[in-house]
C-alpha cells in the first residue's frame, strides 16, 4: 500500500493536535474556562488564535480558487481582512473586554435593551450554524482531494471529529493548538509558495526556464490565458475590492467566532493590541495561496478551482507539500473550532442562561455548553453532507455580521441610537437578506446587482437611522434599559 | 486620635482602588516563546516572499 508522504504528515500532525487538546483538558474547571479560557489568555495566544481563525477555508482554499478563476486581485481579500482586524482592535476590542462579556449579543444588551440582545442571539446562532456547515464542507473537500475518499463522508467524518475534539477542552484547546496551527500555516504555506515559484515554475516547459512571476506569466500565456490581466492586483475590478473592504471592516468587529479570543484576553490592553498583531500575520496569505492557485491553472493540475491549492501541494516536494496540507487543514480546524464555539457560547450563555433559565449555575452551564457543541456540531456534520456552495452561502453569513456591527457602532458612537432601531435593523437585515439571497419571492439580484453584504448593510444602516430619528425616548424605553447603559 | 481616624476613613472613601500593574501588562513571561515564534514566522514569510518574486 503506497500512502503519500503528505497524508502521513497530516496524520502525524493531527495526532499531535489531539495530544495538545488532551493536555488542555486539565485546565477546564468551569464555564469561564470553557468559553473564554478563564479570561487569562496572553498577548501571543490571542494574536495567533485570531490569525489562525481568520486563515480558514475561505482564506486558503477560497482565495486560491478565486485566483485560479480571476487572478491575483484576490490579494485584496486579506488586505481588507487585516484592515478589519485593526479596526476591531483599535475601535472595539477594549469596549468588549472592559464589560467582561462573553458574546457579542451580551454586549448589545449593555448598549441597548433586552429585545435587541435576544434578536442578536437568534441572528448570530442562525448565521454561525450555517457557517459551521460551510466550513465542515470545506474541510471535507480538502480531505477528499488529498485522500481520494468520498466527499460527502469526508465532510461528515471531519464534522464529527471536530465536535469530539472541541468537547474535550473548549477554548483552552483552541488556544493551545492555535499555536501549533500557526507554526504549520506560517511556515508550510510560504515554504510551499517559495518552492512553487523557484522550483516548479522553471520546470514547466512553457515558462521558458524563468522562475517567479516572470515564469508564471510565460506559462499562463502559453496556456492561452491573459497573463497580464491574471497577474494584475486589480484583476477582480473595483467593485469586488470595495466588497472585500466592506466585508472585512463591517464584518469583523461583530464576528463572534473571530473576536471570541479577545473576550478571553488577560486584560483590555491585550484585547486591543492582539488583533493588530494578528492582522500583520494575516496580511500576505493571499499572495501565497493566490500564486499557487494560478500555478495549478498554468500547469493544468486540475479542472476544479476548489481543488487548486490541494492539487498544487500534492504536486510539489512531498515534505513541503505535506506541511502545507497540514497547515491548511489546521486553518480549517481552527476556523471550525472558533465558529462552533461562537455558536455554542451564544446558545448556552445568552439563550439558555440569561434568557430561558436565569438561575442556571456555572457547573450546569458548562454541561449545557458541551451539549450545545454536540448538538450544533453533529447537526452541522449532517448538514455538510448536503455539500452547499461554500462561497455563495458564506457571503450570506457576512451580511448578517454587517447588521450586528452597525448596531454595535451606532450604540457606541451615536447618542441618539435607539433600542428599537437596533432591534429592527437586525430583523430587516435577516429577513431582507434571506429574501435577497434566495430570491424570495422575485429575483432581486438581477434587479439591484448588489453584493449581498452591501445589500444587508444598506438595509440595516438605513433602517437604523430612520427608526432612531423617529423613535421617542419614553419612560417605558428607559425602564427596559440595563443600568450600565443609561443614555 | 479621633481626627486621625476621621482622616483615615475619608481617605479610604475617596481613594481610587489601586490598580494592579500586573493586570494591565501587555506581555508577561508566558508570551516570550510565542513572541519569538511570531517574529520567526513573520520574518520567514517576508524573506520567502521577497526572494520568490
Amino acid at each position: 500500500m503506497n500512502i503519500p508522504i503528505q497524508i502521513i504528515i497530516l496524520i502525524v500532525y493531527f495526532t499531535l493536535i489531539i495530544f495538545l487538546g488532551i493536555l488542555a483538558m486539565k485546565k477546564v474547571k468551569g464555564s469561564e474556562d470553557l468559553l473564554v479560557a478563564g479570561r487569562n489568555l496572553g498577548m501571543m495566544y490571542v494574536s495567533v488564535s485570531i490569525a489562525a481563525e481568520y486563515m480558514g477555508g475561505l482564506g486558503t482554499i477560497g482565495t486560491a480558487e478565486v485566483a485560479f478563476n480571476q487572478g491575483m486581485g484576490v490579494i485584496w481579500y486579506h488586505i481588507a481582512s487585516a484592515c478589519g482586524l485593526i479596526f476591531f482592535g483599535l475601535g472595539f476590542a477594549h469596549y468588549y473586554r472592559k464589560y467582561n462579556v462573553i458574546t457579542v449579543p451580551e454586549y448589545l444588551y449593555f448598549l441597548y435593551d433586552i429585545k435587541t440582545w435576544k434578536a442578536a442571539s437568534v441572528l448570530n446562532v442562525f448565521a454561525y450554524w450555517i457557517f459551521t456547515i460551510i466550513q465542515m464542507t470545506a474541510m471535507g473537500s480538502l480531505v477528499a482531494s488529498v485522500t481520494g475518499f468520498d466527499l460527502r463522508w469526508s465532510a461528515f467524518i471531519c464534522g464529527i471529529g471536530m465536535t469530539i475534539y472541541l468537547l474535550a477542552a473548549g477554548m483552552w484547546s483552541v488556544a493551545f493548538t492555535s499555536v501549533a496551527f500557526m507554526i504549520t500555516i506560517g511556515t508550510g504555506i510560504p515554504l510551499a509558495f517559495w518552492w512553487v515559484m523557484n522550483r516548479e515554475i522553471p520546470l514547466l516547459v512553457s515558462s521558458g526556464g524563468f522562475s517567479g512571476f516572470a515564469g508564471l506569466a510565460n506559462a499562463l500565456t502559453a496556456a492561452g490565458l491573459n497573463a497580464e490581466h491574471l497577474l494584475s492586483p486589480y484583476s477582480l475590478g473595483a467593485m469586488a475590492i470595495i466588497g472585500y473592504f466592506l466585508g472585512g471592516v463591517l464584518g469583523i468587529p461583530a464576528a463572534q467566532a473571530t473576536i471570541n479570543f479577545s473576550f478571553g484576553a488577560r486584560n483590555w490592553k491585550v484585547a486591543r493590541l492582539a488583533p493588530v498583531l494578528a492582522a500583520i500575520l494575516v496580511l500576505p496569505l493571499s499572495i501565497w495561496t493566490g500564486s499557487m492557485g494560478l500555478f495549478a491553472r498554468a500547469a493544468d493540475l486540475t479542472a476544479n478551482p476548489k481543488l487548486a491549492l490541494g492539487a498544487t501541494l500534492m504536486h510539489i516536494n512531498p515534505i513541503i507539500g505535506g506541511i502545507g496540507v497540514a497547515g491548511i487543514f489546521a486553518a480549517l480546524v481552527s476556523t471550525v473550532a472558533g465558529i462552533l464555539f461562537g455558536a455554542a457560547s451564544i446558545m448556552s450563555k445568552d439563550v439558555w442562561q440569561r434568557w430561558l433559565h436565569p438561575g442556571t449555575d456555572d457547573k450546569y452551564l458548562a454541561k449545557w455548553t458541551r451539549l450545545w457543541i454536540l448538538i450544533i456540531g453533529v447537526s452541522s456534520a449532517f448538514g455538510a453532507m448536503s455539500l452547499p456552495k461554500i462561497l455563495h452561502q458564506a457571503y450570506f453569513v457576512y451580511s448578517i455580521r454587517s447588521a450586528l456591527m452597525i448596531a454595535v457602532a451606532f450604540g457606541l458612537w451615536w447618542k441618539a441610537a435607539h433600542p428599537n432601531a437596533a432591534y429592527w435593523s437586525m430583523v430587516v437585515a435577516l429577513v431582507g437578506g434571506t429574501m435577497y439571497q434566495f430570491n424570495i419571492p422575485i429575483n432581486f439580484q438581477s434587479f439591484f446587482h448588489l453584493h449581498i453584504a452591501v445589500w444587508c448593510g444598506l438595509l440595516s444602516f438605513i433602517t437604523f437611522i430612520i427608526i432612531s430619528l423617529f423613535s421617542k425616548w419614553t419612560s417605558q424605553t428607559a425602564s427596559e434599559l440595563p443600568p450600565a447603559a443609561s443614555k | 486620635m479621633k481626627k486621625i481616624n476621621k482622616v483615615n476613613i475619608t481617605n479610604e472613601e475617596l481613594s481610587i482602588p489601586e490598580l494592579n500593574k500586573e493586570d494591565l501588562l501587555l506581555f508577561d513571561k508566558t508570551d516570550k516563546p510565542f513572541l519569538t515564534l511570531y517574529l520567526f514566522i513573520f520574518i520567514l514569510g517576508i524573506i520567502l516572499t521577497i526572494i520568490s518574486i
